[in-house]
């Protein structure tokens, strides 16, 4: 594949580590490093971030890319360590906005993005999830429902950029 | 699985919610509880018997908004207690870093959360249809502190680079006057903010709280000075615990700080205009000035107005900054570790931050003590609380839910990690 022909795709990885399983993100990031690093991923323009909680922060990291893949924990009520794929605005419902900076989250940020800076937002924005357990501040690990899932989740990742970044 | 087949109700961080609880009698306020929970004291627990040297990473992670405030104060704890010095360049870096903080922060704070509740708006994204041009300038100013943080921090979001007795690696000069070239550009747009709050009309709402700031003779304090107050303190960083105490608080698990022998106490952008403004960088003077409202002010719905001075105030002393740091010259960043207590307090873009820590002859950390600037005016937030709520009692619900909702945003409070809403329950007996 030419270089000119791939995509600048970032994929952001979200969750706190301090806080057991939203620290899935995370901890999804550590294992795709070393699927980039072993060359799973067609495409050089290939970033990885592991954000944090970068609530709008977001929008600087996802600036002028093609694609975004955001990853995070989600709570549906389905079972610890299920895997969810879409597009963002179908996955990731709205929620209202809170107290302070923390609470604006990655929905609002994608969306503010898209109405203020519509050309410097990727055209693209897929998120993949990862049902969280327990996800309580001060505490470092996942479950093991979880950690079980973070190999299928980094799979459907290099799926989707593979599928998608060319 | 594939999305549409199931609700998702998303993650947004930790769950919870905060409430305000309050008992009216014959139209007087006979009980008000702001219940909160508020989370960095679970990482107090889990630093004991780490090593010295992964706390800055840990601490980092405490707060999304502002993983540099706890990185660099947790650093000048430990040399605190290692007795290092650290140079003027990694002094002149940590201070940009915490600039470039501040702009973002106080930013997004301001036309994210601040403006839509003056102007009216259910949020941003509704404000955004009639105010293009506002948040256009607020993503510009965001994105330049962002820029600066990832300069100097070496990459995205959680920056890394800076460590005990210096950073591990250093910005190129150029990439920094490239970037200060910026700076002077958008000093234009911070006056324009800070005409915008002035503009905004806010409550009639001042009492005599006592308002606390680190304050320096080197300028307007950030990483380091004596904690002072309008009301006399005036302390190292070792000295806070002999000053500033908590207490437990039944109803709420944030531990509520108060003064020895007084009581609550406000930090933050307002509490440090109050108490530096004869520091501030001339611009931010000049644009103080020209907002029409005296300094020093006790509202507290004055503090997005000191957040757009302090955002002038940022811009403009990055650019002194960078003028200072003509040439980067890579230093040895050895030291020796000791045993003992170390102490530090920086003001965070919220305010005052506390961080100390012991360490045993092997480094492993015996004891942490983390005060945030949100653990600091909790109790400050119930006392505004509580002398403001008598006027909106005779309003709808939800007119008088929004005016409280203001009043603990003033704060900016770093407690929503987990918690998204007020709940507002008024018992009248």
């Amino acid at each position: 594949m030419a270089r000119d022909m791939v995509k600048n795709v970032v994929i952001v990885c979200c969750g706190n580590p301090l806080a057991g399983d939203d620290g899935v993100g995370s901890r999804i990031a550590r294992g795709l490093e070393r699927a980039l690093r072993e060359g799973h991923v067609c495409g050089e323009n290939v970033l990885l971030v592991d954000a944090g909680t970068p609530g709008l922060g977001l929008i600087d990291v996802i600036r002028g890319k093609d694609l975004a893949i955001v990853v995070d924990g989600v709570k549906s009520g389905s079972a610890p360590g299920t895997v969810i794929t879409g597009r963002v605005e179908e996955t990731i419902p709205k929620i209202r906005r809170g107290w302070s900076l923390h609470s604006l989250g990655v929905p609002e940020a994608l969306e503010l993005g898209r109405l203020v800076e519509p050309d410097d937002m990727p055209r693209d924005i897929l998120f993949v999830g990862v049902e969280v357990g327990d996800a309580a501040p001060g505490k470092v690990g996942l479950t093991p429902p979880v950690e079980s899932a973070v190999p299928q989740a980094v799979e459907e990742i290099i799926r989707l950029i593979n599928e998608n970044a060319v | 699985m594939t999305a549409g087949d199931i609700k998702v109700d998303y993650l947004a961080r930790v769950e919870g919610e905060g409430a305000l609880d309050i008992r009216v009698k014959d139209g007087e306020i006979v009980d008000l509880k702001l219940r909160i929970f508020e989370p960095p004291r679970f990482f107090q627990g889990f630093l004991a018997g780490r090593k010295y040297d992964e706390v800055p990473g840990i601490v980092s992670r405490i707060c999304g908004i502002c993983p540099v405030s706890h990185q660099i104060t947790s650093i000048q704890a430990l040399e605190d207690a290692f007795g290092i010095r650290p140079s003027l360049q990694t002094k002149r870096l940590r201070k940009l870093l915490a600039l470039s903080q501040w702009i973002q922060s106080h930013t997004l704070h301001i036309y994210m959360l601040a403006l839509p509740d003056f102007l009216g708006y259910e949020s941003v994204l509704a404000m955004a249809q009639d105010h293009m041009d506002a948040v256009k300038r607020a993503l510009r100013l965001k994105r330049l502190g962002n820029d600066l943080t990832v300069l100097l921090g070496g990459r995205e979001v959680h920056p890394v680079t800076a460590t005990i007795n210096g950073f591990t690696s250093l910005p190129p000069v150029e990439e920094l006057r490239a970037i200060q070239r910026r700076l002077e550009d958008a000093l234009d747009d911070a006056v324009e903010t800070v005409r915008l709050c002035a503009s905004l009309e806010v409550p009639d709402f001042s009492w005599d709280a006592e308002h606390v700031a680190l304050r320096s003779e080197e300028g307007y304090a950030i990483n380091e000075g004596r904690l002072v107050s309008t009301k006399g303190l005036d302390i190292p960083a070792w000295e806070y615990r002999s000053h500033i105490k908590e207490k437990q608080i039944p109803h709420s698990n944030a531990l509520h700080s108060y003064i020895e022998g007084r009581g609550s106490f406000l930090v933050g952008p307002l509490a440090r205009v109050n108490l530096n403004a004869d520091k501030l960088s001339p611009r931010a003077r000049e644009a103080m000035k020209a907002s029409g409202v005296r300094f020093p002010s006790f509202n507290p719905f004055h503090s997005a107005l000191a957040r757009a001075i302090e955002v002038v105030h940022a811009i403009e002393e990055s650019i002194r900054v960078i003028d200072d740091l003509d040439v980067l010259i890579p230093e040895d960043n050895g030291y020796a570790i000791k045993p003992g207590q170390g102490f530090a307090i920086t003001e965070a873009p919220r305010g005052v931050l506390y961080h100390s820590y012991r360490v045993s002859d092997q480094g492993l950390i015996e004891a942490a003590d983390i005060v945030s600037p949100t653990a600091h005016n909790v109790n400050n937030m119930e006392e505004d609380l509580r002398r403001f709520v008598p006027r909106v009692l005779d309003l709808p619900h939800d007119e008088a839910t929004l005016k409280c909702e203001m009043v603990v945003r003033n704060y900016d409070p770093c407690i929503s990690c987990s918690v998204h809403f007020l709940k507002l329950n008024i018992v009248r007996e």
